[in-house]
């Protein structure tokens, strides 16, 4: 039954994207190009794996606003040893920067865990105080000039085809989003996220340690927004104690647009992959179409709102048609 | 009983761990003041309470900004350079560029009662009631990088913004031949500095008939969000001749999509402000060229301007600094 | 008769909100440690500081009350600032660019109201999707420029900018109650009033509560449900007024962030985001904790990212601290059961 609820949402990502595609087409000249249409996947990419970090923890019930942080901090840490003059091995960094993503991610969930406090004020708190000390460790400036081999990651074109140019981050992202999707939906631990995110004293009962589990997902989010993190470097070729200032509104968008459900327990990586696409979609559709961008921030507010009503009246119209006993505690019997 | 037991325990936790976070500072200023106050204390006869040491506020828009932070870095070496004359106390807002902050900021000056405030305001406009509310306090207000609408200034140190856009424009205009479809990425949405240069830079293009403005687009001073912007506009317009970039962070980011897109050798870039980043990027030959404004004069001069108004001299009210282009040229 | 006065004391501290103690611990530490920090000029300018923010968690106070939340708010600020200073800019009377402005301000809370409560959108993402509505309405209709007031020709908003009350001490230090600071006092006395005296603030923690419960007593939910965000934004709009007043513009990026602020505020004020628990004068101390956190620290001359640091671990410690109250209430259940 989750399940059947996680595919009507992913059709109304795939449908809200489909209609915003032909919409664009039509009022947009040159929209449906395959060098734009690599582009948009391209920019989607990035969108996609921070859409993810905040996936996960949606899932349990949570929220995470230090994303942007977590990529700030953890980066900026590693700073120097991504730069081309150092000598360290490319490796040292990036293992380092996934760990210090993790361990701000750790102190999310112990906040949330064993001080009790709620994980919208726990990752605000994160937020600032993640921000703070990448600028106090920092001090001035940026690291500018990465390593061409980590820049690759990001910026390398593998091959082109009519136009269609395949580029390293859609490769990177969609191993990324298979490796993930495989972690959320085929193994106990993902079963347990949903489930604790779906009902949590039902989880409890049936013998899920639910705060492990939600310490787990908020050091999940803080690994992906480590290696959101390092992407972004590597794109911009800098690493910059402002990074992503923006990003936890990107990345509660991109999961809210792919059908993720805030209460928790509903959301796919599919869903979310799609919500990258659509933002994508929108910024360049309207850049296309000579639209100031603020005016875009306003259509995505829209798109928001429509996309989750959407989902609801469609789950209403399905349950209508089927059993009337509401998803949640159907999915919490089988378990 | 046991709810406020905690409670006090926790307020108080806090309130010493807020002072540990000042103490630093305030131990390490006052100890300054007191070595400060033996050293010289023969010629202590000529002013009252205040000491003769003036206290300078020196306000920036904002402390996560490299420019920025220069232009702290050279009021923090004035104050050094003059440690026996002022002591100059360094703030910001921390929403980078927050009027609103800003003018919390000039309130707690005039609550310290200091002698002058150095200030870039991150609004023209909206600074004005603070600054006349200082100037009520009898605070000495001079204006370093970004002028102020109304208010008793006693000077403004810096460059005409509206110059910045016209020369940089006039000088990708030249480069172009005059002829040619260009791109201007501009900083914050309703920011004056942004506005006030995007004003000179389509004034410039009235004298080159030839030249035309494909998009104009805000950024926010952002190196990411330049190179979204940049990415979008090189899919959309197949003719780009030039791009300028208001300030150097944009213009980097945009040069990193101009090289990923491989047309970096059909686009002249051009930005404003420079850095060894940016010097770099010119030697790469990414870079056209750049404005140079010289933000660490503008915060020494300033300072020094407001305490020879302090010592009563007379200052020239208006202190425009010269805006150089420099090319790779001017570097070798 | 004393025993009396005794109970009615305690119980009256006993009713006191968890930030009640934070605020007075913090303000004593500052007032001793930090100088200048009690002097009457810093509190004048602290109250006035100080005063968006009251405004704006008691109206985020009122949402997470009935177990919803208002992330609309800082983008009304903007929006609103702009709709009433293109008002004055065409010309038309200040009095009337306000009075449209506040209504404009309902309206947008209608709005949000009707997604939340017909559309049966969830409150975080209604409001998170109608923040990106305001930011665009607001940059849209400004031109993404700064609106900045006439010199003339507003004479309301050229009074509603004046000071009160001037009272010099001797020492030089200026005690001032500006207009502004009377306007926020008066809106945040009406809000508590209208909580206190007429039947909204019971079905508000009906609401929180239990829905349906409060459904079944023949409360019309729904109906009350739309007036929480109507009053909101209206709340927000008063907020936006203020803001319009102090930086003399209207700048389409006026409200960026503050809608985090407030809920930061009101919670730290021992509102529950669950809803059901709660109240306004708890959300105003979280205001003013937030805001002597920050002007104390400033004015001792620390860093600004540091500020930052040490705000964020605030927040951390009064979270904890209101968990530990929660938890010793929860206790007193339990037993009474």
């Amino acid at each position: 039954m989750m399940r059947d609820k996680g595919r009507i949402y992913d059709f109304s990502t795939f449908f809200i994207l489909i209609a915003i595609i032909i919409a664009f087409s039509i009022f947009g000249n040159s929209f449906l190009k395959a060098g734009n249409i690599s582009n948009i996947i391209n920019q989607a990419s990035f969108l996609a794996i921070i859409g993810v970090a905040q996936l996960v923890v949606i899932l349990t019930g949570g929220i995470n606003l230090s994303i942007g942080s977590i990529m700030a901090l953890s980066t900026v840490l590693c700073g120097p040893m991504m730069l081309r003059e150092s000598t360290v091995p490319v490796i040292v960094p990036i293992i380092l920067t996934l760990v210090f993503g993790s361990l701000v991610g750790l102190l999310n969930g112990f906040m949330v865990t064993k001080l009790n406090i709620p994980a919208f004020l726990a990752t605000f708190a994160t937020m600032y105080v993640a921000r703070g000390a990448a600028w106090l460790y920092i001090g001035q400036g940026v690291y500018y000039g990465i390593k061409e081999s980590i820049r690759f990651w990001a910026t390398g074109v593998l091959f082109e085809v009519g136009g269609f140019r395949v580029t390293m981050p859609m490769v990177v992202v969609t191993v990324f989003l298979l490796i993930i999707w495989f972690v959320i939906s085929k193994t106990n631990l993902g079963r347990r996220l949903y489930f604790t995110g779906s009902n949590t004293t039902a989880a409890e009962f049936s013998g899920v340690p639910t705060k492990r589990i939600v310490v787990i997902a908020h050091v999940l989010s803080g690994l992906i927004s480590g290696i959101a993190g390092i992407m972004y470097v590597a794109r911009i070729n800098a690493a910059d104690a402002n990074l992503g200032t923006q990003y936890h509104f990107d990345a509660i968008s991109v999961a809210l647009i792919g059908g993720a459900v805030m209460s928790g327990g509903v959301g796919s990586i599919w869903g979310v992959a799609g919500g990258a696409l659509i933002i994508a979609v929108i910024q360049s559709g309207m850049n296309n179409m000579q639209i100031p961008s603020e005016v875009q921030k306003a259509f995505l507010g829209v798109v928001i709102i429509f996309a989750v009503f959407f989902n609801n009246w469609f789950q209403e119209k399905k349950m209508k048609v089927g059993d009337t006993q509401p998803a949640k505690t159907k999915s919490e019997a089988k378990a | 009983m046991f709810k406020k037991i905690t409670a006090i325990a926790v307020g108080l936790t806090m309130g010493a761990m807020a002072l540990v976070g000042c103490s630093n500072v305030d131990t390490a200023t006052t100890t300054a003041a007191a070595t400060e106050a033996g050293a010289s204390g023969e010629t202590a006869s000529a002013q009252v309470s205040t000491g003769e040491k003036y206290d300078i506020a020196f306000i920036v828009k904002s402390m996560q900004s490299a420019f920025f932070i220069n232009m702290t870095d050279a009021a923090e070496k004035c104050g050094q350079d003059y440690a026996d004359k002022i002591n100059v106390e360094i703030m910001a807002p921390q929403t980078p560029f927050n009027i609103e902050e800003q003018i919390q900021l000039v309130e707690q000056c005039i609550t310290n009662q200091v002698d002058a405030i150095v200030i870039a305001p991150c609004d023209s406009e909206g600074i004005v009631p603070a600054i006349e509310k200082a100037n009520a306090a009898g605070i000495v207000v001079v204006t370093a990088n970004t002028k102020s609408n109304g208010g008793d200034i006693t000077a403004y140190v810096g460059v005409e913004n509206y110059d910045v856009g016209y020369s940089l424009a006039t000088a990708l205009f030249d480069k172009l031949g005059g002829e040619g479809n260009v791109i201007l990425i501009e900083g914050k949405a309703g920011n004056s500095t942004s506005e006030e240069r995007a004003e000179g830079f389509k004034a410039a293009m009235e004298n080159y008939p030839g030249i035309t403005l494909l998009s104009s687009q805000p950024a926010d001073w952002d190196r990411a969000s330049a190179m979204t912007v940049m990415e979008n506009c090189l899919q959309t317009y197949d003719d780009i001749d030039g791009v300028l970039t208001l300030t150097k962070d944009m213009g980097l980011g945009a040069i990193e999509a101009i090289k990923a897109a491989g047309r970096e050798d059909e686009i002249v870039s051009m930005t404003f402000d420079v850095d060894d980043d940016v010097i770099a990027a010119l030697e790469a030959g990414d870079l056209y060229a750049s404005g140079n404004q010289n933000e660490q004069s503008q915060a020494y001069i300033a300072i020094m301007t407001a305490v020879f108004a302090l010592d009563g001299y007379k200052v020239d009210d208006e202190q425009i600094l010269p805006i150089s282009v420099v090319t790779l040229e001017d570097f070798q | 008769m004393k025993k009396d006065s005794k109970r009615s004391l305690r119980e009256l501290i006993r009713l006191l909100p968890n930030s009640t103690y934070i605020f007075v611990v913090l303000f004593i530490a500052f007032v001793a440690f930090i100088p200048n920090f009690g002097s009457a000029t810093n509190i004048s300018s602290l109250i006035g500081q100080a005063a968006i923010l009251m405004i704006l968690s008691s109206a985020m106070s009122v949402a997470i009350i009935t177990g919803g939340i208002d992330l609309s708010v800082g983008g009304i600020v903007s929006l609103v600032g702009v709709v009433m200073a293109q008002l004055v800019g065409h010309g038309m009377n200040d009095v009337m660019s306000i009075l449209l402005g506040l209504a404009f301000g309902c309206l947008f809370g209608l709005v949000n109201g009707i997604v939340v409560v017909k559309l049966k959108v969830a409150p975080f993402i209604a409001t998170f999707g109608m923040q990106g509505v305001a930011y665009g309405l607001a940059n849209t209709l400004s031109d993404s420029r700064a609106l900045y007031m006439p010199d003339e020709g507003v004479p309301v908003i050229k009074a509603l900018q004046t000071n009160l009350l001037e009272w010099m001490f001797p020492s030089g230090n200026i005690l001032t109650i500006s207009v502004q600071v009377l306007i926020t006092i008066v809106t945040l006395m009406l809000l508590i009033l209208f909580f206190k005296k007429t039947v909204f603030g019971t079905y508000i923690y009906a609401l929180g509560g239990n829905r349906e419960a409060a459904k079944l007593s023949n409360i019309r939910t729904d109906k009350w449900n739309i007036m929480v965000y109507v009053i909101t934004g209206l709340l927000a709009s008063v907020a936006a007024l203020l803001m319009l007043l102090r930086i003399n513009s209207a700048q389409p990026t006026s409200g960026d962030g503050l809608e985090f602020q407030a809920v930061v505020a009101a919670v730290l004020g021992g509102n529950y985001l669950a809803g059901g628990r709660g109240s306004i004068p708890g959300a105003i101390l979280g205001a003013l904790v937030v805001y002597t956190v920050r002007n104390g620290l400033s004015l001792a001359g620390v860093n600004a990212n540091m500020i930052m640091v040490v705000l964020g671990i605030v927040l951390v410690l009064g979270m904890v601290m209101n968990e530990v109250a929660v938890r010793g209430l929860s206790f007193g259940d339990r037993r009474k059961k």
